[in-house]
């Protein structure tokens, strides 16, 4: 009976040693792999891309007159007539993409052509060839054709400044006409919706 | 045609690097001479001095995986503590700390590789988390499930040894496999678009209010380490997204380019494993189970891709067949990091997804996938010696009662774990609670899904944020964490007695290769599938 016991006790503290190994262990694995991939991993390789991929590791935003004007990757609301509209928020699934099918675009053609005046074959031929510079992009069959809204509208801005200069006097002189703050109190509405969507 | 092209170059391309994956996995498994030897051995024999590993020391299937699920435990207690304090540590950024059960949830679901998320990563994260909390555990998690399968393939070639020794299949596995991948992918992904920064976001003006002169009307866009999160979560089939849309965001997948490479990453490993496992056991064997994987996967693109899906809900940069295409891979590999909203996708493809998550290995997640489809082959082996009345044998061994008992353990205990947690949600209504007090064929699929997803260790769900309810979290959390642990511990089980057996060099009585032999495989596997899930299947996307 006693030398029973002893080889219990025995197996029992070589049990326990046993355990306090392992968990030694898992507590050292614990600390080195946290340095090395939570934080040596990550930082590095931001650090690099600052270094050489500045554009993409920064969230590829676009500038415009000197000022950050979005991201390419990212849609934008659109309130005016004069420019391509996105796809609502809630109808993809990020719902920030700014990317919309040939189709959508070439619907809006008419719309933006009356809205601005230019030709609705300059309109076609300045999404064709956003569709063309996209299929590249996509290395010709990884992507079926779209349109990227903000690089189109950045595209019409630049070749139309004189169009899109007086922007600015006719939104002002609509809301006047309206005479009441209701459209700027929904807009902002609309804005905190879509910050929630992130 | 884009179709045709698309799909011809993820098989090739893929089968083509696992090719080359496979022949390193199977160097690694064996400890033989890799390319890079004496700097590969440097750097880890660095790492054991470093953690105090005794390299020599074998294992035994307990012990082996008493140290993994430790090594998981300790991991699980250290994420939940810097989520629930994270407001406390650096680069917080006014983010809260995660409620009790939202960490727990959290914390099970990423080191069992499942990444189910009840959380909105950009906005509830802060980066210290993500590096520290999630990136880091989506190494440990793949890490441990390619070491089981390290063990679970040395039980056939080892007699009476040891499995190996779990610290030091960690450790290899982390230092020259996943790291150096994730790495060189991140750089691809950084090149192609994804962002890779510690700013948490960027201020930006709109288009329209720079020519209105209005810069009050700026937008934020939230960005963070991207990169380094996305490639290892696509290369650990870990599939936890750093937004809420997962690879559907444009910063996680900006482009076709990106999508298809990383549909790579999600299969070379998986499909690696079987090929490790050929020049190890013997060329037909390991083509069966890879021809008996392709099959099944093959399976889950025709019936996805057979209707199209959206365009409501799905990214316009992927359209339907690029959206089916990547799901597919993510649900067959349990990955579970979908580029669209699952609520876009057409019945057919739910219906395909919940197949990869039934059967767990088509091609299954990393090292998982492949135990399994080996425990399909035992099972196939058992009812097919049955049939023509000879005694099971598996690589000149001989398939004892036990072997087979904690196979059909495996396989049980996987619907257990979908059904009984399915069945007390709809019955208490947390399940109605979310899907609406009328339950429709919809809302009882997105139940199912849930904890479907959660059994296999996918992670990919209707749900989302939504579900941030202690019942949910808990619920799923314990699913989760059975459906890790316990057929882990099942398969080292199994290969603990494997590596007891006498070996016979006779022929046995049933090859395990050859077409006849995967064309029953696949249909036993298929057959044991179908007569578990059919009536829930029926039940709900069959009747959407």
């Amino acid at each position: 009976m006693k030398s029973m016991k002893n080889i219990d006790s025995n197996k029992k503290r070589s049990l326990a040693g046993h355990f306090l190994y392992n968990l030694q262990t898992s507590l050292r694995i614990l600390v080195v792999m946290v340095v090395v991939l939570g934080i040596a991993y990550p930082v590095i390789l931001a650090e690099v891309g600052q270094v050489t991929l500045p554009f993409q590791s920064g969230g590829s935003i676009l500038e415009f007159n000197g000022q950050k004007v979005g991201s390419k990757l990212i849609a934008q609301e659109f309130e005016s007539a004069k420019f391509f509209h996105p796809r609502p928020p809630g109808d993809s699934a990020s719902g920030v993409d700014p990317h919309i099918t040939p189709e959508n675009a070439y619907s809006q053609i008419k719309n933006i052509s009356d809205a601005t005046g230019i030709h609705q074959n300059s309109l076609r031929t300045l999404l064709n060839l956003n569709i063309e510079q996209n299929k590249v992009t996509n290395g010709l069959f990884f992507a079926p054709p779209y349109v990227n809204v903000l690089e189109v509208n950045l595209e019409l801005v630049q070749q139309y400044p004189e169009v899109y200069d007086r922007l600015q006097q006719v939104e002002k002189e609509d809301n006047t006409a309206a005479l009441n703050g209701q459209s700027q109190q929904q807009q902002k509405v609309k804005q905190r919706g879509e910050n929630n969507l992130g | 045609m884009d179709t045709t092209v698309q799909l011809g170059v993820l098989i090739v391309g893929t089968i083509g690097l696992a090719t080359i994956f496979g022949t390193y996995l199977a160097r690694m498994i064996t400890f033989e001479m890799r390319p890079l030897e004496k700097t590969l051995a440097r750097v880890e024999s660095g790492f054991y001095k470093v953690i105090g590993i005794n390299a020599t020391r074998q294992m035994g299937w307990k012990e082996y995986f008493f140290a993994l699920f430790l090594t998981n435990m300790v991991v699980v207690v250290f994420v939940i503590l810097v989520l629930t304090f994270q407001n406390y540590l650096p680069l917080s950024e006014g983010k809260d700390g995660f409620s009790f059960d939202l960490a727990f949830n959290t914390a099970v679901s990423f080191i069992t590789d499942t990444n189910l998320q009840h959380y909105a990563g950009d906005q509830q994260l802060s980066v210290t988390s993500h590096m520290v909390a999630i990136t880091f555990t989506m190494f440990i998690a793949p890490a441990s499930g390619i070491a089981a399968a390290f063990a679970f393939i040395r039980s056939f070639i080892r007699k009476n040894y040891g499995l190996g020794n779990f610290y030091v299949d960690l450790t290899r596995i982390i230092v020259t496999l996943l790291l150096p991948v994730a790495i060189v992918s991140a750089l691809v992904l950084m090149v192609i678009g994804v962002p890779q920064t510690l700013q948490t976001s960027v201020e930006t003006n709109t288009l329209e209010s720079i020519i209105n002169n209005n810069s009050s009307n700026s937008q934020t866009i939230n960005i963070g380490p991207v990169a380094s999160l996305e490639s290892i979560k696509l290369l650990g089939t870990n599939g936890g997204g750093f937004f809420v849309s997962n690879s559907g965001h444009p910063f996680e997948n900006p482009t076709g380019i990106s999508n298809m490479y990383e549909m790579f990453l999600m299969l070379i490993i998986p499909l690696s494993l079987p090929i490790a496992y050929a020049r190890l056991m013997g060329k037909g064997r390991g083509l069966a189970i890879l021809v008996a994987m392709l099959i099944g996967f093959g399976t889950m693109v025709a019936i996805s891709t057979s209707t199209l899906s959206g365009p409501l809900l799905l990214e316009t940069r992927f359209g339907s067949f690029g959206s089916a295409l990547f799901d597919t891979v993510s649900l067959g590999s349990n990955t579970g990091a979908v580029n669209s909203a699952l609520a876009g996708m057409s019945p057919e493809a739910i219906t395909s997804f919940f197949l990869g998550m039934f059967v767990q290995a088509i091609p299954g997640a990393v090292g998982t996938g492949m135990m399994t489809m080996i425990i399909f082959v035992l099972l196939t082996l058992f009812i097919v010696g049955l049939m023509v009345g000879k005694t099971p044998e598996f690589m000149s061994m001989k398939i004892g009662p036990k072997d087979i008992k904690l196979a059909v353990y495996i396989f049980l205990l996987h619907p257990a774990l979908i059904l009984v947690p399915t069945v007390i949600a709809l019955g208490t209504g947390n399940a109605q609670a979310i899907v609406g007090d009328q339950v429709t064929p919809m809302g009882y699929t997105q139940t199912l899904y849930e904890y479907t997803s959660s059994a296999a260790n996918n992670g990919s769900d209707y749900f989302g944020p939504s579900a941030d309810t202690p019942f949910w979290n808990y619920s799923t959390g314990i699913v989760m964490f059975l459906g890790r642990y316990l057929p882990l511990a099942l398969l080292l089980a199994i290969a603990g007695s494997f590596t007891m057996k006498d070996r016979k060099e006779v022929i046995e009585p049933i090859k395990t290769q050859g077409p006849l032999f995967i064309t029953i495989l696949v249909t036993v596997t298929f057959l044991l599938t179908a007569l578990t899930f059919f009536p829930f299947i029926i039940l709900g996307p069959f009747s959407i």
